[in-house]
């Protein structure tokens, strides 16, 4: 059935619909994943938007559902050039899943000429319909997207990922399941807790170790998180992980920006700073630190964007916090940001044996 | 951070076996940029032609055979800071490994002695993987059965096994999926001193290999990966391959792209490493089957397919740069450290110099490719493998047709090169797509793209077109030309048929400037022209090694000509070209499998000055004004044979001409000797003859244009045998050899400019070249200077 | 036979964390002078000042420690004990914040030499020490502030350090 792609500003793209048949409004996200579209599908990061794929042949690699970022899909609508219905390992078929999923889809679009023109003029809102007249557009103008994606993505209830090892809080902003498994892998005994639980309650877990996690929209809308972060900082290792890291630089006086080019990409390379080491990793953010700000704050830059020089990592000078603002657990992308949970628990492991050696010394 | 004791690099050159790949964009590259960073390079080669130019780059160029003997040579008569072998091929890795601590202080640059070394040695490959605990199918090779049984039990069937003989021979791979199978294997007559060896067997398994980049410092990315649509078990220069790998999920992408990686690391391999996988979807088990520590046929199908410099990239790894600090020409950065996104799939088909089905296997039979880009499989299936001109693809669909189902079926069992057109026939015949996959080793999305192609070209004979449908079928490549004249006339958003960039897309390569196009189905039209006067040049099909030289070539100096005289050059063809980078942002290249560019209208006709054709099957008679047909015409052919004979080029502006370029040939003691720019040696009664026999010959001919004339001598006189009008396929030696540039000549001409008249004959056969070809036997060539060569003539005359 | 238990990539990382932790315990490193022990210690050292120039853009002075004069233990295992010369340091360490480098940590006679060298050359105001290995065995109260990597080993068993620089690989192994 004919759909139509019809953005904020009133580019129609037309194309084939799949999937769900209702009208669908959401912001529009360009991902360049080369794989991995069941991770960036159900990833809670997807609350509230569209994603257009730009790989060729989406669907030919079947859908692995080993690969699921959370248990029900977040995303609004899925975007997509050419197709495939068959799958190399006859898994179900993309279109299949998305159905199931009860996700609208259109493919057959002109990705490339979306993709430049969301490159020209900065991300939108969209909707797929099918129809394309003023009307559908002026509903999309008038459509205000709720700022409150944390409250919608993050659970509800505490929950643990029981472990024999160092004891992890994990405050869910949008928390992807691969950060997850990164920390059982590293015997890591974690509770996962809501994004508004006070300071207090996550000091009464008595955690060796702090993770805000990636998650969806503004950190700006979380002044809460803020606080309990400038509480909790005095006393923790905290890593932050995207959303997580914008929240700690802002607990702590610097300032973010939006990102001329948003990056949505599943490998792009990222330095570290000390050694020169080039990584490439997942990003998925829209916003970054503001350089002007770091100078003077008490951050060091420990990573940056090789092809436009965006911060992507900081560490505090004097305490025990870090954060990064790609996706160490990939999910999907390449492995090598794997290490920086592995940093993070030496941090801790470092934080614990001054403690320790504090009482044997003094 | 380059290395800083490396300052003169010798480069392992090519050789001229048919066999190998062309690699000569990427030597030129490699060259080229060596040059702009300073380094002095010198050449072992075989054929200077190869080289894609007169040979400015290199300090010493040295034609000899390209052996292990003749390199060491030069590294003891001049003691090179390092040795370079990633652009020899093959050969390049097999001297590497024979010059192990014969050559003091040299360095070896890329792939390293251990790493050539295992390439070529089965048991040295296998242990160095084992021992990285990279995934290697194990082999043994022994006449002890309680061993030979031991392995079997640990490796589980399917198995394949043979027979070594003690005279070196042995019996071919037999298939073993059973226990009944091995006890007859194992029962047959065990001849004296016979070796039994035994592998897991990986047939049917898919094929990927996946290239990435690493510099010295230990940082490495994945810059391209590539599937092949026929299972292993085809030779991968034989299959249809695909990039990017469409069918690898994040996982399976990840786990090989960390084993190619640590591949790299276990052999220290700095520049670039391509690496062979078997990968079976079924039960998840993979193997590496190959890496290729050098430039190769998979790195010149990547750059085309992601607009990466790899070749200018690998110079600049091997010597020591870091991998985000790279330059396209000295002076210009740009991102290195990146891995390649594109969105559109590319695709290479193999070609026969023969027409006819070809059964295929391990050992590859095929002589050329064909590169198409397209944004679905539908699209690059239909504009590539199913478009295939040369190899008669109309006639397969009919003689196809005629086999009954018991034939056909044979056909899908024993795979040949018209397996595509074979499944489609099958497929008409409703045979179960999924019983296909599984006997023929093609995974399933392929079926189903062959399965719409199929649909939609039914709707095209059936005759029911409307908008809907034509805008599916310009999706999937369907020839367009009349298709989309429709779509334009619509009313309704419909997509057009028009020209994409195909740059990589990628945040991190936004700048990297490219000016290659394909013409494909979409919205937004892409191509980007100057202001400047345009001339096209019609590039043709390439069918032999030969032709790509002469094709890479004679288009590197026509654009290099073009640019230089302030036009724009716009390179037009089924497969255009792969331009060296310095030139590849100066012209740009459209590749127009169904010749649409025409219709599409979209290079303003007023802008085009001229159009220089190149394809040898393709005459446009609407705009012949403007056509310059550049491949030779035959207009005169006398059947004289003489020892001697004169092979001359002219160019002539329509009223006089110049003769640049005498190539002298004569027999001598069994030799053919060839002789370049014999202008120079020539005397004042040989101009008078040849400048008579040629005015008399274009007594006739007003146009700009080339000849070409053959002359033979008879009792002391010259007399022309052959006459073409165009370029023929001496154009490298006359050009290569001849200071004076008939291409840019010819170019000069076209735009107008003169000869003048009253030239002396000292002036018509003026050519101040300082270096003489003598070529024996076709085969040898060697590089003489003035004094030398005079001796030489003395010798032949 | 040899067998490597640390790779390039964990060396490069461990070499990384620790120069974090210098910057993290001495609120400003202004006054930081690094010294290494010859051999390996001295690359170690140059490691530290690079990543440290790259954060947070300041040189910090290496100086190179011969402490073969000094050494009580002539045994001891990967000190070359051919040189005997002593080499002056060449900067002031008084009132210094003095971190040594070496490559390992075992029983800590090393580190007392090179202490040793360091009193009579000065007064630092702070000795601190950074190895990339502790292999235990101590036979003096001596403990590394800034460790890469702790690896517990029998007293028969040898550790080698291989460094780039030198070796032509980052490694370490066991054997």
């Amino acid at each position: 059935m004919k759909r139509y792609l019809i953005l904020e500003d009133g580019t129609v793209f037309p194309g084939e619909g799949f999937g769900s048949s209702i009208i669908t409004t959401g912001q529009l996200v360009i991902s360049n994943n080369r794989t991995g579209i069941e991770q960036s599908v159900t990833d809670p990061n997807a609350e509230g938007q569209i994603i257009a794929f730009t790989i060729p042949s989406v669907g030919s690699s079947g859908i692995n559902r080993d690969f699921y970022e959370s248990i029900n899909s977040q995303c609004k609508g899925v975007v997509i050039g050419s197709s495939s219905i068959s799958t190399v390992d006859n898994s179900v078929s993309f279109e299949d899943w998305i159905t199931s999923l009860r996700i609208p889809g259109i493919k057959n679009v002109d990705i490339r000429a979306l993709s430049r023109h969301i490159a020209e003029h900065g991300e939108m809102k969209a909707s797929i319909m099918d129809t394309h007249d003023e009307h559908a557009i002026d509903q999309i103008k008038a459509l205000v997207l709720p700022p409150d994606l944390v409250k919608r993505v993050s659970t509800r209830q505490s929950y643990p990922n029981p472990n024999m090892g160092r004891k992890i809080v994990i405050v869910d902003l949008g928390l992807k399941y691969s950060i997850l498994r990164q920390l059982s892998y590293r015997d890591c005994n974690s509770v996962i807790v809501n994004y508004n639980s006070t300071a207090k309650e996550i000091e009464n877990l008595h955690p060796d170790g702090i993770i805000y996690s990636n998650g969806p929209g503004n950190p700006q809308d979380l002044p809460n998180v803020i606080k309990n972060i400038q509480v909790l900082q005095k006393k923790y290792p905290i890593l932050g992980i995207g959303l997580g890291n914008l929240l700690i630089a802002l607990a702590n006086d610097c300032q973010i920006e939006k990102l001329a080019t948003p990056h949505h990409e599943s490998s792009l390379a990222v330095k570290e700073v000390a050694s020169g080491k080039i990584d490439f990793v997942n990003h998925n953010h829209s916003y970054t630190l503001d350089q002007k700000y770091i100078g003077s704050s008490d951050f060091i830059v420990t990573n940056i964007c090789v092809a436009d020089g965006t911060i992507e990592g900081i560490r505090h000078e004097y305490l025990p916090i870090m954060g990064v603002l790609f996706e160490p657990e990939a999910a999907p992308g390449p492995t090598d940001g794997y290490y920086v949970f592995d940093e993070f628990i030496d941090l801790i492991d470092s934080v614990k044996q001054q403690e320790g050696a504090g009482n044997q010394w003094n | 951070m380059e290395l800083t004791e490396v300052h003169t690099i010798l480069i392992i050159g090519p050789t001229i076996s048919d066999k190998n790949v062309d690699l000569s964009t990427a030597l030129y590259d490699t060259v080229d940029i060596l040059h702009q960073l300073g380094y002095k390079t010198s050449i072992i080669v075989e054929d200077p032609t190869s080289l894609l130019s007169s040979g400015t780059f290199f300090d010493k160029t040295v034609v000899e055979k390209v052996s292990g003997d003749n390199v060491l040579k030069f590294v003891q008569k001049y003691h090179p800071d390092a040795i370079l072998p990633t652009v020899g091929d093959r050969n390049a890795l097999g001297i590497v490994s024979s010059l192990n601590g014969k050559i003091g202080s040299t360095k070896i640059l890329g792939a390293n002695y251990a790493s050539s070394l295992a390439t070529f040695k089965r048991d040295l490959f296998i242990k160095r993987l084992n021992k990285a605990r990279l995934p290697v199918i194990n082999f043994i090779s022994s006449d002890d059965e309680k061993e030979i049984y031991s392995f079997i039990r640990s490796i589980g069937f399917p198995i394949i096994a043979r027979r070594r003989y003690s005279n070196r021979h042995s019996s071919g791979w037999t298939n073993i999926n059973n226990l009944f199978e091995l006890d007859n294997f194992m029962a047959l007559d065990d001849l004296e001193d016979t070796k039994i060896e035994i592998e897991r067997s990986i047939r049917g398994f898919s094929e990927y290999s996946f290239t990435i980049l690493r510099d010295s410092f230990d940082n490495s990315s994945l810059i391209g990966t590539i599937e092949d649509i026929e299972p292993i078990g085809i030779h991968h220069l034989d299959s249809n391959l695909i990039s990017p790998a469409i069918s690898l999920n994040d996982s399976k992408l990840q786990r090989l792209r960390n084993y190619s990686i640590k591949l790299a690391r276990v052999f220290n391999i700095i520049g670039v490493c391509t690496v062979h996988f078997a990968y079976n979807h079924v039960t998840n088990e993979c193997y590496i089957t190959e890496f290729i520590p050098r430039l190769s046929e998979e790195t010149k199908f990547l750059e085309y397919a992601t607009s990466y410099p790899v070749a200018t990239a690998v110079a600049e790894l091997c010597v020591g740069f870091h991998l985000d600090k790279l330059q396209l020409d000295a002076g210009n950065f740009f991102n290195g450290a990146t891995e390649p996104f594109v969105d559109h799939i590319t695709s290479r088909f193999p070609q026969w110099n023969t027409p006819g089905q070809k059964y295929l296997g391990p050992s590859k039979t095929s002589n050329s490719s064909i590169i198409v880009n397209g944004f679905s499989l539908e699209e690059v299936l239909n504009k590539g493998a199913l478009n295939d001109k040369l190899n008669n693809n109309f006639n397969r669909y009919e003689e196809l047709r005629k086999l009954d189902d018991d034939e056909l079926f044979e056909k899908i069992i024993h795979p040949t090169n018209w397996m595509l057109d074979v499944l489609m026939e099958a497929m008409r015949r409703n045979f179960e797509k999924p019983v296909l996959s599984e006997i023929t080793g093609i995974n399933m999305p392929y079926l189903t793209a062959l399965q719409n192609i199929i649909d939609n070209s039914l709707i095209i004979r059936e005759g029911e077109i409307d908008g809907h449908n034509v805008e599916r079928m310009v999706e999937m490549g369907v020839k367009g030309v009349g298709h989309s004249k429709l779509l334009l006339d619509s009313s309704d958003i419909v997509t057009k048929s028009v020209v994409k960039s195909k740059t990589a897309i990628s945040v991190a390569n936004k700048n990297y400037p490219n000016h290659n196009y394909f013409v494909t189905a979409g919205i937004s039209n892409e191509l980007k022209l100057s202001d400047r006067k345009k001339i096209i040049v019609r590039t043709p099909i390439i069918t032999s090694k030969t032709d790509t030289t002469i094709r890479q070539f004679v288009l590197f100096q026509l654009a290099k000509s073009i640019d230089q005289n302030g036009l724009e050059p716009i390179i037009i063809g089924r497969e255009p070209w792969n331009a060296p980078l310095a030139m590849r942002r100066k012209i740009v290249e459209i590749d127009d499998p169904h010749m649409e560019m025409k219709a599409l209208n979209l290079i303003p006709n007023d802008s085009i000055l001229n159009i220089i054709d190149l394809s040898k099957n393709l005459i446009d008679t609407e705009d012949d004004s403007r056509v310059f047909q550049f491949s030779a015409q035959e207009i005169k052919n006398i059947d004289l044979q003489a020892d001697t004979s004169a092979r001359v080029m002219v160019v002539s502006d329509g009223e006089n001409f110049l003769v640049p370029s005498v190539i002298y040939r004569t027999k001598k003691n069994n030799h053919l000797y060839e002789v370049s720019s014999v202008n120079n040696f020539m005397s004042p009664e040989n101009y008078n003859e040849f400048a008579h026999l040629i005015a008399q010959e274009l007594e006739s001919e007003h146009e700009v244009a080339i000849y070409n004339f053959e002359l033979i001598k008879q009792k002391d006189h010259w007399l022309v045998t052959k006459k073409y009008r165009g370029m023929t396929n001496d154009i490298i030696r006359h050009e290569l050899a001849s200071s004076v540039h008939v291409i840019d000549t010819l170019v000069k001409l076209l735009l107008g400019n003169k000869i003048g008249d009253n030239l002396s004959l000292e002036e018509i056969f003026n050519n101040f070249d300082e270096q003489y070809l003598l070529t024996i036997d076709d085969k040898r060539y060697k590089l003489l200077n003035k004094e030398e060569m005079e001796d030489e003539l003395k010798n032949l005359r | 036979m040899a067998k490597e238990i640390i790779d390039g990539q964990t060396m490069t990382r461990a070499l990384t964390r620790i120069t974090y932790e210098i910057i993290e315990r001495n609120k400003g490193i202004e006054d930081l002078v690094l010294v290494g022990i010859k051999t390996r210690g001295v690359f170690v050292a140059h490691r530290i000042e690079s990543r440290l120039k790259q954060l947070e853009n300041i040189s910090i002075p290496v100086a190179e420690l011969d402490i073969t004069p000094y050494r009580d233990d002539k045994t001891h295992e990967e000190k070359d004990i051919s040189d005997v010369k002593t080499q002056p340091l060449d900067i002031d360490i008084n009132n210094k914040h003095i971190i040594l480098t070496d490559d390992v940590l075992y029983t800590g006679r090393t580190i007392r030499a090179a202490m040793d060298a360091l009193m009579s050359a000065g007064r630092p105001k702070k000795i601190s020490l950074a190895v990339l290995v502790d292999r235990g065995h101590r036979e003096l109260p001596i403990r590394a502030d800034f460790v890469g990597k702790n690896i517990p080993t029998s007293q028969k068993e040898k550790i080698k350090v291989s460094m780039k620089e030198i070796d032509g690989e980052d490694k370490i192994e066991i054997e």
